[in-house]
């Protein structure tokens, strides 16, 4: 370990003995390695006994990255590698601590929370039902205009509703992590004035609540309040995990919520040893999370933690470290909101020493731009056919978008343009293949009858092509097919031409899974996941599936494999948590040759060549409190514009006796804070090649509609412009 | 002879004890002693198997090996008019009638629905079905240790950390439930495991008159694995340790494995070896000195370096699904580098359907057979019994029950020789009648007809008519409509033979349901409760046959510690599968269970901490482990996975220590 240059504030870090010490850190300053290299000296020098380290990150990809890296550097040590430490999520920890005691909780020791995409669900359908009942009310908040026409308001109503489940959402967590219990609701709701946007947040919670427990599980939000309230009122049980984790090493801190700061914090309250890693600079997930960068600053700046700072970064070129620390610099000064002003901590990225191993890329050029375009579709065409020149150039290239719709959009057009792409998502389709497939054979085991049925699941295991063949698809649509699978007199396939062939051998491998369909439904699942081929990812959630069958025919013993296939695609969400951790053992390796298109939220953790940064607009960078806010919704009357922050500075006014002035304008800046902080993610994305851009307009449903480059774009743009002069100067 | 000889026999696994029991037992008999007169009590019937097998007498009168609680039920019967008369109670028949744990958990079932319906138990997250299984539990447990069954609800809650108003309520309703439920089956004149062993000691064995002939019939008393006796097993012996010619017992000193099923070793040796002579037996014969260093793995390790520390191996992967692969590829290499099938097991804490079907797919590719020796099945995985109960339920329209259409393709494909989609199709005829009944064949569509073929429309009209001729006949009890379908169609069809234990458990059992609730209820209501009742997913009990095939198998076998050590395995090659997970170390605790509360040791006034549950599980965990190193002759591999079948991160204690062990080999290397 010792021949390895460390850098500046590394080497500090790894003197640490114990106490609480806080590491704010630059984009690509090395924390995973930091911390790796923290924990195999801390496990090689034995000062994790009698406990051990434990490792709390937020993404199940980084959970793996760690394991590997501290396992490699322990066998080189002569240790075991996975001696002395544990890598959770801050949910794996979560369920460790209620699995301790779940009893105590009532709840089966083999309970499974339920994931985001399912609680997503069961809020809609308790959403709906509130509207449905309450229709007048519900629609009462809309901005109507006498000449709307009863379609304009039924599709207002239909975008509300929509909209109303992330509130319900929204609020349901921000609920919990207030711990108002479900017991409280009906008196809050006494006590809220009539009409209040609040009443259906609150209506919904209660449902949900209900149905959480008919189903005997938690969610998410639940395992954080849970476990730290069994942590906090068992003493034993607090004891024990006090005494397992000497150490507490936190990665990306900025991210961490209260009660998330609060779990750590009991848990390292024993030895007193937290570590926390992070840079509030990268402070993105506050709108949408309970996270909050203020906890980090505080923890920083308290009297009893040691700050070790690690500023040089060499993944990026001077040039673009420059423009991201220019971003700092501007903001702090002239951000044209006082209160932005304070959105990026004055921390700058400085390059590393000549005898680093590892140098800041050095370009050709000036290689950073800016384009502006007259409509969103123009800025992406432009964007694809500066893609193609890159392709070949071996190296790797990814395109920040602000949402998943922009995104399809992205997409489509680079379809179009025959340009190979991966898409980084929270949850990429390939993810639901096993699911979708084993539930799609499950339906057609269960009408064995049905043509349409037939074609669905063969399409599973033939080529496209053949599908295309209209002969093909002809016969198999009005073929009776008892005759194709069991015919009295075989078929000779002898003489087909190879589409058929390929055909009559799927046609065998279903005769063949139908034959077995009366098999336990166990067995059969298990069956059918290896006669499709399933690679190992897919196997393990095929394997998942199986191991939950006998409980749903258990708990609904009148089940057939159709009812089982209609399950399956009910609650193929359920799934989606353990998809997630199967596919995201392996960090994310971008590589050439394929551009990667991925949102700006996406892209943190991530680093790529060339980096394009799109849609730089006043909508989605809003840097006034006059520009327009996706957070705002127009089509309700305007005390109403924002619901989630006015529900929120309705429960803080009834249960901290917070009184918000102006809830709309305290979540604009929030808002304005949140997005230029990620700008600056994106940013500092890049290593060598970066293109900002912007468009004028875009053409929506309704026409064109016009929009402005954000101020942010502007002052780039002009500081690029200066740096290309000043570039072109120098080599003359 | 001497007269009142008492001895233990003491000894690790493997050490020959029951073997000298068994020798002792052979040499009485030589002596001209009455196997009648010698009563053994063992453990379960596999050890049953063994006695049998083992003793191989060319004459005897009557054996008297049996479980405890064999023997119990045995003596309720026998002296069934004395417990009526002492009772003061009429139960209004003149034998016992004993119901299986299914039926009793039914019977429990039916009234925590009630309770819920009530609006009761809402501090409960777990399924009806859970509660009145631990209820069950709880209630067996409390008998075996000699607990009234009235003071269940309070043991369990004084016993409890947290006991504000929420837990009053909810144990105050368990034991109304539990009083409820004995009360039915007083009502209903049956007995289950647990009110059987409570009025055998609360009432029979305080007869004189009992306790003499007791006495006077039993000159010899031997009881193989002591270390698993109950209490009330206990105290039944110390009424007769100093009343027979000899008292034998064998004893464990590995420790005992079913403490969470009421063992109490502790009272065994506080109460039985202090009377007996002590024969020591140090060595295993099933066990092997170099795997000797594993033992390492049943304590805290410390970071001391272990001189003999056997080499092993663990296959370790981030999947669940993926050590399940890895150990299926290791037995193959194994069988590849000349093991025998026969002289491998792979033991995983619990056998979950997904280990057993993929492992056993895996290697039966290859040729090779996998046994499971964990009884899982369900009565309705066997076709017949799913067959019969789908005939039964459209031949009875008057009960509105709807079968599954996967169960009326099975039965029209199985008994009309039919593939899949020519049986459903005749499965959406039937169904689209409400009740569903078999149409005429001019009924069916002629289309249909067309597509379905001449034969097997001939089959159909023939069932079609059986069912008929039923249906306008005398009506007959559910059982006897079983008989009556499996003697005059299924038995014609090929396979009959394999399915004959189950469809005969299935008449029996259902004889005994009906019979049971006919009295209190409606004929026509019980026989559908019965139908729903087996398709909630009662056991298949296992026949001896069964259980001897498992015992003798030669196939790889996969088992839990629990039941490879019952059924006494030995094999040399053990692999030990999710060793990371925290099931090898399990908690006995559940939401509304606590075995240890029950015992006689058991301070009741104190409150169960984490300690305890720790303490209890460890100590588990330990004893499995040790006892499964020792009844290995050769090699244990381990496997694990990091995330569990769930996906989640787990560090159980097993995984821990394995890290630990790995450092030490280590160090050693180093050194």
């Amino acid at each position: 370990m010792n021949d390895i240059k460390l850098r500046p504030g590394q080497d500090k870090v790894l003197t640490y003995t114990g106490g609480r010490l806080a590491i704010p850190s630059v984009p690509g300053a090395g924390k995973t390695f930091t911390l790796t290299a923290l924990t195999s000296r801390l496990i090689k020098e034995d000062m994790h006994l009698p406990g051990k380290i434990l490792i709390v990150t937020y993404m199940n990809s980084a959970v793996n990255n760690f394991k590997e890296k501290i396992g490699k550097r322990l066998e080189e040590e002569g240790l075991p590698k996975s001696k002395g430490f544990e890598v959770m999520t801050l949910h794996s920890l979560a369920m460790k601590i209620i699995k301790e005691k779940p009893e105590a909780l009532y709840l089966s020791e083999d309970f499974q929370p339920i994931d985001e995409i399912e609680q997503i669900r069961i809020i809609q359908r308790e959403t709906s039902r509130w509207i449905e009942e309450n229709r007048e009310q519900f629609q009462s908040y809309l901005e109507i205009k006498p000449k709307d026409s009863s379609q304009k308001i039924k599709n207002l109503t239909f975008i509300w509703a929509d909209k109303a489940n992330n509130l319900a959402r929204e609020m349901i967590s921000y609920l919990k992590s207030h711990r108002i219990p479900v017991e409280g609701i009906s008196q809050m709701k006494r006590k809220i004035p009539k009409g209040s946007l609040l009443e259906m947040c609150l209506s919904v919670y209660e449902q949900y609540e209900l149905y959480l427990k008919y189903l005997g599980t938690l969610d998410f939000d639940d395992l954080i309040v849970k476990s730290i309230d069994l942590v906090k009122n068992h003493g034993e049980l607090r004891t024990r995990m006090q005494g397992t984790y000497t150490y507490i090493l936190e990665d990306e801190a900025q991210d961490s919520s209260i009660l998330q700061e609060e779990l750590l914090l009991l848990l390292s309250e024993k030895h007193g040893n937290l570590v926390r890693v992070g840079d509030i600079n990268q402070s993105i997930m506050s709108t949408f999370t309970l996270s909050d960068p203020k906890l980090f600053r505080e923890f920083y700046s308290g009297s009893k933690t040691e700050v070790s700072k690690i500023l040089t970064s060499s993944r990026s070129s001077e040039d673009i470290i420059d423009l991201a620390n220019y971003l700092i610099k501007w903001s702090r000064e002239y951000h044209p909101v006082q209160e932005a002003r304070e959105s990026l901590e004055p921390q700058y990225i400085e390059t590393v020493d000549v005898s680093d191993p590892f140098q800041n890329p050095i370009t050709e050029g000036y290689t950073i731009g800016s384009l502006v375009a007259s409509t969103r579709d123009e800025e992406f065409r432009r964007i694809a056919r500066s893609i193609i020149k890159q392709l070949n150039r071996d190296k790797t290239i990814a395109v920040l978008l602000p949402n998943a719709f922009v995104m399809d959009e992205f997409r489509e057009i680079l379809e179009k343009e025959n340009i190979p792409y991966n898409e980084i998502s929270s949850f990429p389709k390939e993810r639901t293949k096993a699911v979708e497939s084993l539930a799609a054979m499950l339906d057609y085991m269960a009408n064995p009858q049905e043509n349409k049925k037939l074609i669905r699941i063969l399409k599973l295991t033939l080529p496209h092509d053949v599908l295309d063949n209209t002969e093909i698809m002809k016969f198999l649509s009005s073929s009776n097919l008892e005759e194709l699978l069991y015919p009295i007199k075989e078929k000779d396939w002898s003489n087909a031409t190879k589409e058929w062939k390929l055909v009559s051998e799927s046609l065998k491998i279903i005769k063949n899974l139908l034959d077995a369909s009366f098999l336990e439904p166990e067995a059969f699942i298990l069956l059918i996941a290896e006669n499709l081929h399933f690679d190992d990812n897919q196997m393990a959630v095929a394997q998942r599936i199986a191991g939950d069958i006998r409980h749903m025919i258990r708990t609904n013993p009148s089940w057939g494999l159709g009812e089982l296939a209609e399950q399956l695609n009910q609650i193929r969400n359920l799934y989606n948590y353990f998809a997630n951790v199967v596919y995201e053992r392996q960090d994310f390796e971008a590589e050439a040759g394929v551009v990667n298109i991925v949102t700006y939220h996406k892209s943190k953790g991530l680093e790529f060549d060339i980096v394009y940064l799109t849609c730089l607009t006043s909508e989605e960078f809003p840097a006034s409190l006059t520009d327009k806010f996706r957070s705002d919704f127009n089509f309700l009357k305007d005390s109403y514009k924002n619901p989630v922050a006015l529900c929120k500075a309705e429960v803080d006014k009834m249960l901290l006796g917070v009184d918000t002035v102006d809830p709309i304008i305290r979540s604009r800046l929030d808002n304005i804070q949140e997005r230029l902080r990620l700008l600056y993610v994106g940013i500092t994305r890049a290593k060598e090649n970066l293109l900002l851009s912007t468009h004028k307009s875009s053409i929506t449903n309704y026409g064109v509609r016009k929009v402005m480059p954000s101020v942010y774009f502007d002052v780039l743009k002009n500081y690029i412009e200066r740096g290309r002069a000043e570039y072109a100067r120098k080599l003359k | 002879m001497n007269h009142n000889k008492k001895t233990a026999i003491l000894g690790v696994t493997g050490s020959g004890k029951t073997t000298k029991l068994i020798n002792l037992y052979k040499q009485y008999i030589n002596e001209g002693i009455s196997s009648n007169d010698i009563l053994v009590l063992i453990r379960n019937r596999g050890q049953g198997i063994i006695w049998r097998e083992k003793l191989d007498l060319p004459y005897s009168s009557k054996l008297r090996i049996t479980s405890y609680f064999g023997f119990i039920q045995g003596e309720i019967q026998k002296f069934w008019p004395l417990i009526s008369k002492t009772m003061k109670r009429d139960f209004g028949k003149l034998e016992p009638t004993f119901i299986t744990i299914e039926m009793a958990q039914f019977l429990m079932l039916q009234l925590v629905e009630e309770s819920r319906k009530q609006g009761k138990l809402q501090a409960l997250q777990i399924d009806n079905d859970r509660v009145a299984i631990e209820l069950i539990n709880n209630i067996s447990k409390a008998a075996l240790s000699g607990v009234e069954f009235i003071n269940i609800g309070e043991i369990l809650l004084n016993s409890r950390e947290k006991q504000d108003i929420t837990d009053r309520e909810l144990f105050f309703q368990l034991q109304e439930l539990c009083n409820n439920y004995i009360e039915k089956c007083r009502c209903l004149g049956v007995l289950d495991y647990a009110m059987c062993v409570d009025i055998y000691n609360r009432s029979l064995i305080k007869e004189v008159v009992y306790i003499d002939y007791l006495i006077r019939t039993t000159s010899h008393i031997m009881v193989d694995d002591l270390e698993e006796g109950v209490p009330t097993e206990v105290k039944l012996l110390l009424e007769l340790i100093n009343n027979v010619d000899s008292f034998t017992i064998t004893y464990n000193t590995d420790g005992e494995l079913g403490r969470a099923l009421g063992s109490c070793p502790e009272m065994v040796e506080e109460s039985i070896l202090p009377h007996c002579e002590i024969h020591r037996l140090e060595k295993t014969y099933t066990g092997s000195p170099e795997l000797k260093g594993l033992n390492k793995l049943t304590e805290e390790i410390q970071g001391n370096i272990c001189e003999d520390l056997p080499q092993f191996m663990i296959i370790d992967k981030d999947l669940r699904s993926d050590m399940l692969k890895g150990v299926a590829e290791k037995v193959l290499s194994l069988v590849a580098e000349g093991a025998s099938p026969s002289e491998i097991a792979i033991i995983s804490p619990f056998i979950d359907p997904v280990i057993f079907y993929y492992i056993e797919d895996i290697l039966y590719k290859e040729g090779y057979e996998l046994t499971n020796l964990v009884r899982n099945s369900n009565l309705t995985d066997d076709t017949y019994v799913k067959a019969l109960v789908t005939v039964a339920s459209i031949a009875h329209p008057q009960w509105g029950l709807y079968p599954s259409y996967d169960n009326m393709d099975l039965v029209l494909s199985m008994i009309l020789n039919m593939d899949r989609i020519r049986s459903h199709l005749i499965s959406l005829e039937i169904a689209k009648q409400k009740p569903y009944s078999f149409p005429d064949e001019e009924e069916l569509p002629s289309n249909i007809v067309k597509r379905i073929g001449d034969t097997y429309i001939k089959r159909y009209s023939m069932l079609k008519n059986w069912i008929m001729d039923y249906q306008n006949g005398e009506p007959l009890p559910l059982y006897k409509f079983f008989q009556k379908f499996f003697t005059e169609i299924l038995v014609s069809l090929p396979e009959t033979e394999e399915h004959l234990a189950a469809c005969s458990q299935l008449i029996d059992n259902c004889s005994q349901f009906i019979n049971i609730l006919k009295e209190h209820e409606d004929v026509n209501q019980v026989d559908k409760k019965y139908i729903e009742f087996i398709f909630k997913g009662m056991k298949a009990s296992e026949s001896i046959v069964e259980l001897r095939g498992k015992m003798h198998t030669k196939n790889i076998i996969l088992a839990t510690p629990y039941a490879y050590l019952t059924m006494r395995h030995n094999r040399p090659i053990q692999i030990w599968v999710d060793t990371s997970s925290d099931d090898w170390f399990s908690h006995d605790v559940k939401e509304i269970t606590n075995p240890h509360v029950f015992n006689p040791h058991w301070d009741k006034r104190r409150i169960w901490t984490d300690e305890d549950s720790d303490m209890y599980r460890v100590k588990k965990g330990n004893i499995h482990i040790k006892r499964l190193i020792n009844r290995c002759s050769d090699n244990i591999i381990f496997a694990r996975s990091q995330l569990s079948r769930y996906g989640y991160e787990q560090n159980g204690i097993l995984g821990e220590r394995l890290d630990e062990l790995q450092t030490l080999m280590h160090k050693e290397q180093i050194l």
